[in-house]
């Protein structure tokens, strides 16, 4: 009941006139950008944090999780009218959203999809605000090699993402890993891989390789694509949907949702994850599997809740334990900490105003993003029209700004523009750029966890499976490092056993 | 001996990968024994950084073993569509065939890297008015009307939110340029 009141509490405030307003952009900002394509909500979210400097830290939460919320949805807008995925979580409904295209049904397409997505979202949003509390609570009882544990399955969790590619994923691990190492250590205050140069002693901040790998990794090729991307064919009508339409796409929507809400919860997953994942479960679960990709409304429907329930749930380990769960919400813990709020257990406690109002913009955000989905889906042919030169050339300065605006720094924006250049190497050879984020992100977290852990237990390192918590956690992260890795060897060491020809 | 060259390159890129990292993890602190005689038990500074680097080495080398394989043996099947989504999640892959010419990419990751070493001589405005006219030339805007309304609103709508609203306080430049941006912020009424 408690829950119930502080909800009510936090959508009071919420629907206040200038909160209410932040969400109402980020949304906008959000579907236009998830639907440009060369544009994901993550770089959006990146661009978006200079302009969060001067808000309070609901503002930017609302903000950045409006973006998040409508850049998630908006790639299927241009996946389903063009066959170009506006963010790689919308892939998926480039395979039975676009087919329905082609058939003349653009706009049962798009309504199916918004319909899906706006409820994936609300039950992500519902469970954000029921399950993170008592999970804060449980979170109260960790110390430091608790903390050091979950960081390490967070850490590990990125072998569920790139299973086929495990040595190069770990390999830009722990690349970031060893960046999050420059600087000054937490513990002795010893520079360590400066290499002289006085402003690297203060670290490199990972909002900074954030927006140089996402923002300006990406915007080069825009400048390349100098003519709009495609045109689009004819008028969108969007149909009312039919309740027994709807009805009959229920146990769909319900199996992406319950996909979507499990795997955003996993550390280093995230909407595209959740997607891809709950195609394919739809299609072995579907009584029409063997039509998709035909332009079965089940094809869609599934990964459509399944990315949207994701986004909530993502914000579970972020506001509970201060783990990021992806790469959307690193860019909110990112926001969160520049304004001097430190996620983990004890904000709930401390904060609790703040946590269910946040909780309160996510459920408005899933809600209205249903009118920002119609709105600019209609409008989707004039946002094309916008040429990708000054699209990009406006993402570079912001990126310049972002960078600078983290510590007043020009250092800051040096990095930046090298993290630029690399992240656009690694993206034009297939190198992973999550998990170096990711190491980047929670390396410096894990070294202070696992020092202070030694420091406070006489160096005792075994405490790390002596206590029954963090144990069961690092035994977690072993089953989660063989679950994700066994099935791939197997199939491997089969195929080399029969030989299989290229 | 027929040989895949792409998987050979990677292999010999990784192996240069795991050199790096053990040439770094030699050149961690400036005075190693000093720092190592401050280690208060099991943990020094040097330990957390060696471990990470032995990480990237490790992981080097596991890398170029499997490309070296892949280099000189036959290939598995390709990824299903749904395998090739999965590898690299929320912030996607080069899907192969994409064809993009390679000079405006060179041109606008200089024009970017030049822009940011540009600022603390010439000051923001100055180079940001400058770097998006060359920006849009490039990416193929060649309307003077288009090409200065965009860069010049452009950059007092950014100058606005970011000095004015904001308070960020970006670089003015030196001597001249610095001069130039004074006399603009007030003609703007920023300051």
């Amino acid at each position: 009941m408690e829950a119930f009141s502080l909800l009510f509490t936090g959508l009071a405030t919420v629907l206040q006139p200038s909160h209410f307003m932040m969400i109402v952009i980020g949304l906008a900002v959000g579907v236009i950008a998830g639907a440009l394509p060369g544009i994901s909500f993550v770089n959006a979210m990146a661009m978006a944090l200079p302009f969060t400097y001067m808000m309070s830290p609901l503002d930017s939460m609302s903000f950045l999780g409006g973006i998040y919320v409508g850049g998630v949805f908006g790639g299927s807008i241009s996946a389903i009218l063009i066959n170009i995925p506006g963010t790689p979580a919308s892939l998926p409904a480039c395979w039975d959203g676009y087919p329905m295209t082609k058939q003349g049904k653009s706009g049962r397409a798009l309504t199916i999809a918004i319909a899906a997505s706006a409820t994936g979202g609300i039950f992500s949003a519902l469970m954000l605000t029921f399950a993170a509390p008592p999970f804060a609570k449980f979170a109260l009882r960790f110390d430091q090699p608790e903390f050091f544990a979950a960081t390490f399955l967070g850490l590990v969790s990125i072998i569920a993402v790139a299973k086929s590619a495990p040595w190069i994923s770990f390999l830009s691990l722990f690349i970031g890993l060893a960046i999050g190492t420059i600087g000054v250590d937490p513990l002795y205050g010893i520079p360590r891989l400066t290499f002289g140069v006085n402003d690297a002693q203060s670290g490199i901040n990972f909002v900074v390789v954030m927006i140089g790998l996402f923002a300006l990794g990406e915007v080069v090729e825009m400048l390349a694509k100098s003519e709009a991307v495609a045109k689009i064919q004819g008028k969108i009508r969007f149909e009312r949907p039919k309740f027994v339409e709807m009805w009959a796409l229920r146990w769909s929507v319900m199996r992406g949702t319950a996909i979507g809400s499990v795997i955003g919860m996993i550390p280093g997953a995230g909407a595209t994850v959740g997607a891809v994942i709950a195609y394919g479960v739809e299609k072995q679960a579907s009584p029409r599997g063997a039509e998709f990709g035909t332009g079965v409304p089940d094809g869609l429907t599934a990964p459509e809740a399944a990315k949207n329930a994701t986004t909530g749930a993502a914000m579970i380990p972020l506001l509970t334990l201060g783990i990021p769960g992806s790469a959307a919400t690193a860019i909110m813990m990112a926001a969160l900490v520049l304004k001097g709020v430190t996620p983990g257990p004890m904000l709930f406690s401390m904060q609790t105003d703040l946590v269910y109002s946040i909780f309160a913009s996510m459920l408005l955000a899933n809600i209205l993003m249903i009118i920002a989905g119609v709105v600019i889906a209609r409008g989707f042919s004039h946002f094309m029209r916008v040429p990708p030169a000054i699209l990009s050339g406006f993402i570079v300065v912001l990126s310049v700004l972002g960078a600078y605006g983290v510590r007043n720094n020009i250092f800051d924006v040096y990095v930046c523009m090298v993290f630029g250049v690399i992240g656009y190497l690694m993206k034009r050879y297939n190198f992973p750029a999550a998990p170096l984020i990711l190491g980047v992100i929670l390396g410096p977290l894990a070294e202070r966890y696992f020092l202070t852990s030694l420091a406070n237990y006489d160096n005792n390192l075994a405490i790390f499976v002596q206590r029954p918590i963090s144990g069961t956690i690092l035994g977690m992260s072993v089953a989660f490092i063989i679950w994700a890795t066994l099935p791939s060897l197997i199939k491997k060491y089969r195929q080399r056993k029969a030989g299989v020809v290229a | 001996m027929t040989y895949h060259r792409e998987h050979l390159i990677h292999a010999i890129f990784a192996l240069l990968v795991a050199l790096a990292a053990l040439v770094f993890s030699h050149s961690v602190v400036d005075d190693p024994q000093m720092v190592q005689s401050m280690a208060r038990g099991l943990a020094s500074p040097l330990t957390w950084p060696k471990l990470m680097l032995a990480g990237v080495s490790l992981c080097a080398l596991g890398w170029a073993i499997e490309e070296g394989w892949k280099a000189y043996n036959v290939l598995p099947p390709e990824l299903s569509k749904e395998e090739e989504a999965l590898e690299f999640g929320d912030v996607g892959f080069e899907k192969d065939g994409d064809d993009i010419p390679l000079l405006p990419i060179i041109l606008g990751l200089s024009l970017a890297m030049a822009y940011a070493f540009v600022i603390p001589w010439a000051g923001f405005t100055a180079a940001t008015v400058v770097f998006l006219l060359l920006w849009l030339v490039v990416g193929g805007i060649r309307k003077p009307l288009q090409l200065f309304s965009v860069t010049l609103i452009g950059t007092v709508v950014l100058l606005y939110v970011f000095v004015k609203l904001a308070l960020m306080p970006l670089d003015r430049g030196q001597g001249a340029f610095g001069e130039f941006t004074i006399a603009l912020f007030r003609l703007l009424g920023i300051y």
